[in-house]
């Protein structure tokens, strides 16, 4: 796929010298061979297989575990533009956090008139079993990913916030592990911020939503829907750093009015409960009657404050694409600022007009159906084929409000590793977030996925897409 | 620790000790098919018998060709007890109770998976049979040296032996069983020798099981250089051998089981 114009190259500027923050790796480079660092990429895989670092891929036949592939070319962010996009990601979480306490309240916003009144009363996301309950230390949304892309030096656009159970985290985690094993002479030369006490970190910041009527130190367990979750992993990771349980539905039970886990000793209550189960899932008396992965009656403990729940159900509101173009007039209504991340423009097909204009170009946009996640559902207009296009103008046509279009953005670009040396490669960036009472945490980084197909602008683990380390300068 | 993470680790451990065994019993199999003058059938059908697999190894061959038990037993995917088919079920089991076990355990296990899917991805031929069944000893005392070094010695380590012995015991049980008995002398002695070998260094703590099993070596010693008979040595054997066996089994190990009473009960 040609692009329009070069994308941003954040190691390397036009004329062939290395950009500030990558000045001291590129010099480190220069020194290296590219047979060893090829062997070193090959141990790297060996080490994420025996560890288990693998994702299952929904639909496979043999539910084959795959290997999310790992680039050891870091991509590397300044100090100073870290400074500046964690400004603007603290701002927007704290915005998404006072849109959804006001949704589920008073719903000022729609008063208003900044965010039409059907496209909250008609989504899916919301959840009106939330409306009047405030959640303990009145924290929607725990942990945050927010997806960030780049095309210029500093042009960033927020892509997406994920504002449910966003993941990637331990990704984020055991490529530096693994960074760090392999190129210990990179750290001791090139000051990196640690990412390493985020486990303890997301430990403390649920402890500090604690139910109300919890004394001493609140017991905390890492819902998992179960082995064949495509993000097993990760679930088991978190609750092994964390010194937190791991529990499924079927261990829970709901005893004395507290929700409890079977152990071997007797039933142990559960003051705050990481779920990485998604809200339809949650309580099949509350939701879906038929789901096996949640508590039977958990809605009514947690509306009765004896039990909290991360992020806290209906938070995908917030995170919703069709609600995503609202974006800056959210952060401006809570803030009183305006935002300081720009969003990527955004057509809503829902609209005669914009959907005129979609239809019109669908070659140059990328489509999105505002319900999907994860790169499903999605035309990459300059990458579809006469036939592709023409099947999902149809779909278009039939249900306009379902889709949302943006510019194909040219995304800025990392080397990766190939058989030849280095190469240029599109990449995204998603910091994570964590949000208690005590205020807003921001892990220095946070997962960069590159998408390894030479041109290709689909960054998901799910389409083909690798990861790399993501490091951050010290000041 | 959780009711499942309990049951998941006994399991688990329940899994890697019946491939363990099934490999000893493999190798019992070979060795006499190839020390025997006439044809090898009956010894491969008796190793087919051992493992209680008869029926659903019936329903797949006519005959006892070593080609057909060895492939069968080892990664047929018809057999749910065929050691491939333990070995994802072990590993299943700890990937689900992961957060129960070490970063060694987990590797070690994961390791021995991994090797085993590759090595049996395609038929064994018998040239590979020493090999492999070298291999999955190796890897199951990885697993083991992992448990043994790593872990606390807390209701997870507990219920990882408990597995682990009431596993022997029901293998043990097995053997006995099968009429053959040279077959269930030659594997029982295999199955307990190394059992031997850890008991030689008594600096590891585990002094207290390697008593009786120093009197079976004896008595191996005695039988494999002779020619054992064994409407002698099988009552003997299993007068010896099983109350001990069960007896792990019950008292989940050595934890619980002070050398003197071993000592008394020889």
């Amino acid at each position: 796929m040609e692009q329009p114009k070069p994308a941003f190259d954040e190691m390397l500027r036009p004329d062939g010298g290395a950009r500030s923050a990558y000045s001291d790796y590129a010099a480190w480079f220069e020194g290296q061979q590219l047979a060893a660092l090829r062997k070193k990429a090959e141990e790297a895989d060996a080490v994420f297989r025996r560890t288990g670092i693998t994702f299952n891929v929904y639909g496979a036949n043999e539910a084959e575990e795959r290997l999310i592939p790992f680039d050891i070319v870091p991509r590397i962010v300044g100090a100073k533009e870290w400074s500046r996009l964690s400004r603007g990601i603290e701002q927007r979480v704290r915005a998404i956090n006072a849109f959804l306490h006001d949704i589920y309240h008073r719903q000022e916003i729609i008063r208003a008139g900044r965010v039409p009144e059907e496209l909250i009363a008609k989504n899916s996301a919301f959840l009106p079993a939330m409306i009047g309950f405030t959640p303990p230390g009145r924290v929607y949304t725990h942990i945050v990913g927010i997806d960030l892309v780049r095309t210029g030096d500093d042009e960033f656009y927020v892509l997406e916030d994920n504002a449910r159970t966003p993941s990637g985290v331990s990704y984020m985690l055991e490529n530096r592990e693994t960074m760090m094993n392999m190129f210990p002479e990179l750290f001791s030369a090139i000051r990196v911020r640690e990412v390493g006490s985020y486990p303890k970190n997301l430990r403390r910041s649920l402890e500090a939503c604690l139910p109300q009527g919890c004394d001493g130190r609140p017991v905390v367990a890492v819902l998992t829907p179960g082995i064949f979750n495509s993000a097993y992993f990760e679930h088991a990771f978190l609750a092994d750093q964390m010194g937190a349980e791991l529990v499924e539905g079927h261990d829970l039970r709901i005893i004395d009015g507290r929700v409890a886990m079977r152990t071997t000793q007797g039933f142990k209550p559960i003051d705050v409960l990481y779920r990485r189960v998604d809200d339809d899932f949650l309580d099949p008396l509350a939701f879906r009657p038929e789901s096996q992965l949640g508590v039977p009656g958990i809605m009514d403990l947690y509306r009765a404050g004896k039990i909290t729940i991360a992020n806290a159900p209906g938070t995908g509101i917030a995170d919703d694409k069709a609600i995503y173009s609202y974006m800056p007039e959210i952060v401006e209504f809570y803030t009183g600022e305006k935002p300081l991340l720009a969003n990527v423009p955004t057509w809503r097909c829902a609209e005669p007009d914009a959907l005129k204009y979609v239809l019109a170009n669908l070659k140059e946009l990328v489509v999105k159906e505002v319900h999907g996640s994860g790169g499903y559902g999605m035309l990459v207009g300059p990458a579809a084929s006469k036939a592709e296009l023409e099947a999902f103008a149809k779909k278009l046509k039939a249900r306009p409000g379902n889709y949302i279009a943006q510019p194909t953005l040219a995304l800025s670009t990392v080397p990766v590793l190939t058989k030849a040396g280095l190469a240029p490669r599109h990449v995204d960036l998603r910091p994570f977030v964590l949000v208690s009472p005590n205020g807003i945490e921001i892990t220095p980084g946070g997962l960069t996925r590159v998408a390894l197909k030479k041109g290709s602008l689909v960054v998901n683990s799910s389409q083909g897409g690798g990861t790399k380390d993501s490091w951050v300068l010290e000041d | 620790m959780l009711g499942r993470t309990a049951g998941g680790i006994f399991w688990m451990f329940r899994y890697l000790e019946r491939c363990e065994n099934m490999a000893r019993l493999l190798e019992a199999g070979h060795r006499m098919a190839l020390t025997r003058n006439t044809g090898s059938d009956e010894e491969w059908r008796s190793v087919v018998t051992t493992a209680g697999l008869q029926s659903g190894y019936e329903g797949r061959y006519d005959d006892y060709a070593a080609a057909h038990v060895v492939n069968f037993l080892l990664r047929d995917k018809t057999n749910p007890t065929s050691v491939l088919a333990m070995l994802e079920t072990a590993r299943h089991n700890a990937r689900m109770t992961r957060t129960a076990l070490t970063r060694e355990v987990w590797e070690a296990t994961n390791i021995f998976w991994m090797r085993m899917k590759e090595a049996l991805a395609r038929p064994v031929r018998e040239t590979d049979l020493p090999g492999l069944i070298a291999m999955i000893r190796q890897q199951s005392a990885q697993v083991r040296g992992a448990l043994h070094g790593s872990m606390l010695r807390i209701d997870v380590y507990n219920f990882a032996r408990l597995g682990t012995f009431l596993e022997r015991a029901d293998s043990t049980a097995r053997i006995l069983d099968v009429k053959y008995y040279a077959a269930a002398v030659l594997v029982l002695c295999r199955l307990f020798a190394r059992q031997c070998a850890v008991g030689d260094n008594p600096a590891l703590g585990l002094c207290r099981a390697c008593v009786p099993m120093a009197q079976c070596r004896g008595h191996a010693a005695r039988w494999c250089g002779g020619v054992p008979d064994p409407r002698r040595t099988l009552p003997a054997l299993t007068r010896f051998l099983l109350p001990e066996v069960a007896r792990q089994s019950l008292l989940s190990g050595e934890r619980l089981w002070p050398p003197h009473a071993v000592a008394r009960s020889g």
